[in-house]
């Protein structure tokens, strides 16, 4: 007996491991002497487990910009810190490190958590006390439907949806599907998707849930084989499955997602398989063959502050060169600066009015919203599906990869 | 809809299985349950994938480093698990030796192996067509191999002379030490032949599925739960709880819903521990059965 509760504790240890630590990093810089109290921006992300570069990347971004803001002299005199808190994906952390940022006078700005189900469980926390927070990994349409103090930089899954199907309708598609995991995330594409299809003169044939842990997904492919296109999960180790299955299957039609296609996960899994795929996203100029003189200023900027800093990761099989930081959230913090400049306050109250009426250009913005961002009273960087663009991955003659801009956007 | 079920049948049985051996060989010398066994599965993956895919190197480069080098990383488990139980006395000092082993193995890969998923190359691509589906042939290679490792590690457990010393150092380490028998170089031995077996199952498994740089607690769990079905120790009951707990995960995956797979191998655990603690195939076992 004492054998087995030995093993049985063995196997709930097991069952509840997940890596995670929790970790700090502050800007070189020191707070300025006019400032009385230290101006921080925490970030609540995973920074260990299969997404621990992600973490790293958002602080990257943040530190490039919270760096050049201190360089020249602060953000009302005062230098920005930057306080890094590692959730590892696990939900009891994400809610631990929520409370912790928010009970920290000193934190004046939250980053995350990413994802829709974290964010939807920790936001009313965020409300209650008046915490500004900053998201740039949401994709739930309404996680920030009536919040004061929550800003998203990233599109709503209803406005990638319908930016996709607008373009898909434009190249000729009339029968859409889609193959992902069953989930509360896949129950809300059904019927954005379904919605997007019939203002847009496409049909909706239906939905096939896979297991993402399964070794072939060929039985949904051959249920959906004669839909003209298929979205595909935007989990991309599941999306390349899929797209495994689809081109043994020989299946014709196109298979299309959202913005998680575009890491080289997605065509290191999928191989071969991930060419022609369509994705709706944000700008990813620097993915594309585009010259970088001819992509828009800050955005460029700091790309290239990322790549001299912190580098580029290189996908192991395809090649494909990934910047080790993501624009996103670098807006976060040139959006909350310039709401802080304008209110010429740090009080959460005064900076979240002043950052619903910031309208800054598409040359002002390190991710180059289309159109230029204009909150126009709401709290969306993001507000009509013609600030999209639409990509495809292309695998070159020579073995490369390319990310091709097939749409800009048309605001 | 029958061919998908086969290979998710055949691949979890047979993965599940060889995760189940390489837990028991251990067990049996050992008395511990080592929780970090599935990051030799991990490592079996990822180096036939960082060699096979993406240095473009054939299979039997692949076969001459990983085999090796699992083993070998049997044989460093074996020193970071047992120097500590061993000193300690405590008795969950394995517990959370072999946890820690499998947190820190966990960052280790998933910043060594940047692609998230790691699928090598299979043996032999194609297969069967069946009703217009394909039953790949490294699904059957997988098979066919898991078979010949328990054919062949029941011979080398019955048959010669080390196998019968490693059965009776487990058996008694301390009266079979008496006579001369070197007890722990053969527990060394153990955790060399379950690093193996395990990172054969990892190289040719995640050939027929995509795996993550940090799946290995998923794969050690499913073998532990096969061990326990098929009866603590035993090493056809842990074929045979391989291939019961595989088969009945794939078939309520495919069936009913593609989630209740892992809620299934969690009930099967509880049921078992209470109502048949000994397992499927095992009477009341003695330390040292096999």
């Amino acid at each position: 007996m004492k054998k087995i509760a030995i093993i049985s504790a063995g196997l709930v240890l097991a069952l509840a491991a997940c890596s995670s630590s929790s970790s700090s990093s502050e800007s070189a810089a020191t707070a300025a002497a006019k400032c009385e109290n230290p101006v921080t921006i925490g970030i609540n992300e995973p920074f260990s487990g299969p997404f621990g570069f992600y973490g790293q990347f958002v602080a990257n971004s943040v530190q490039l910009e919270a760096d050049a803001i201190n360089a020249a002299g602060g953000l009302l005199g005062c230098q920005i810190k930057v306080s890094t808190r590692d959730n590892g994906l696990d939900p009891a952390k994400v809610v631990g490190n929520t409370t912790e940022l928010i009970g920290d006078a000193s934190v004046n700005m939250v980053m995350g958590p990413s994802f829709t189900a974290f964010y939807d469980a920790v936001s009313a926390q965020y409300e209650e006390a008046k915490k500004l927070n900053c998201q740039i990994a949401v994709n739930g349409t309404d996680s920030l439907k009536d919040k004061a103090y929550a800003f998203r930089i990233n599109a709503s899954s209803k406005l990638t949806s319908e930016a996709l199907v607008k373009y898909l309708a434009s190249a000729g598609i009339k029968t859409l599907g889609a193959i992902y995991q069953n989930n509360g995330e896949s129950l809300t594409f059904d019927k954005e998707l379904a919605a997007a299809g019939a203002a847009n003169g496409i049909k909706w044939v239906g939905s096939q849930y896979v297991d993402p842990t399964a070794t072939s997904h060929a039985a949904q492919i051959a249920k959906l084989k004669s839909a003209d296109a298929i979205f595909i999960d935007p989990q991309s180790g599941v999306a390349a499955l899929t797209a495994d299955a689809a081109k043994k299957a020989g299946y014709k039609g196109l298979l299309v997602g959202n913005n998680g296609l575009q890491g080289f996960t997605y065509v290191e899994g999928a191989g071969d398989a991930a060419n022609g795929s369509v994705f709706a996203s944000n700008n990813l100029g620097s993915y594309t063959a585009i010259p970088t003189d001819q992509q828009p200023k800050k955005y460029a900027e700091h790309t290239a502050g990322i790549v001299a800093k912190f580098g580029v990761t290189t996908g192991p099989k395809s090649g494909v060169k990934m910047i080790n930081g993501t624009q996103q959230a670098a807006d976060c913090v040139v959006e909350w600066a310039a709401a802080v400049n304008a209110a010429k306050s740090f009080d959460a109250t005064a900076v979240a009015e002043a950052w619903r009426n910031l309208t800054l250009s598409q040359d002002e913005v390190p991710s180059a919203v289309g159109g230029g961002v204009n909150f126009a009273g709401g709290n969306e960087s993001w507000n009509k599906p013609e600030q999209m663009f639409i990509y495809k991955w292309v695998h070159n003659t020579d073995g490369s990869w390319v990310v091709e801009q097939i749409q800009g956007p048309t605001a | 809809m029958i061919v998908d079920v086969l290979v998710m049948t055949i691949f979890l049985s047979s993965t599940s299985a060889l995760m189940a051996l390489s837990l028991t060989i251990v067990y049996n010398s050992t008395r511990v349950i080592n929780f970090s066994q599935g990051e030799i599965f991990i490592l079996g993956c990822g180096m036939a994938y960082q060699i096979g895919v993406v240095m473009k190197l054939n299979m039997f480069v692949v076969a001459a480093v990983a085999i090796p080098v699992t083993a070998l990383a049997g044989l460093l488990l074996e020193r970071l698990i047992m120097i500590p139980v061993r000193r300690s006395g405590s008795p969950v000092a394995w517990i959370i030796t072999t946890l820690s082993i499998t947190l820190i193995s966990q960052s280790l890969f998933a910043l060594a192996f940047t692609s998230a998923q790691l699928r090598p190359d299979p043996l032999l691509a194609g297969g069967f067509k069946i009703n217009g589906q394909e039953l790949p042939y490294q699904i059957l290679i997988l098979l066919a191999v898991t078979l010949v490792i328990f054919f062949a590690y029941e011979i080398f457990l019955n048959k010669t002379t080390f196998g019968i010393g490693v059965r009776a150092a487990a058996t008694d380490p301390e009266t079979t030490s008496t006579f001369g028998v070197p007890v722990k170089l053969f527990v060394a031995g153990s955790f060399m032949a379950a690093g193996l077996i395990a990172g054969i199952g990892g190289w040719l498994g995640s050939s027929a599925a995509f795996v993550l740089p940090t799946d290995g607690l998923r794969f050690t769990v499913a073998g532990f739960v096969a061990m326990i079905v098929g009866g603590l120790g035993s090493t056809r009951g842990a074929l045979i709880g391989g291939f019961v707990v595989g088969a009945m995960d794939a078939i309520l995956r495919n069936t009913i819903n593609p989630g209740i797979g892992e809620l299934f191998i969690a009930a099967i655990l509880v049921i078992i521990l209470v109502f048949r603690p000994q397992g499927i195939i095992g009477a009341a076992r003695t330390r040292g059965d096999a």
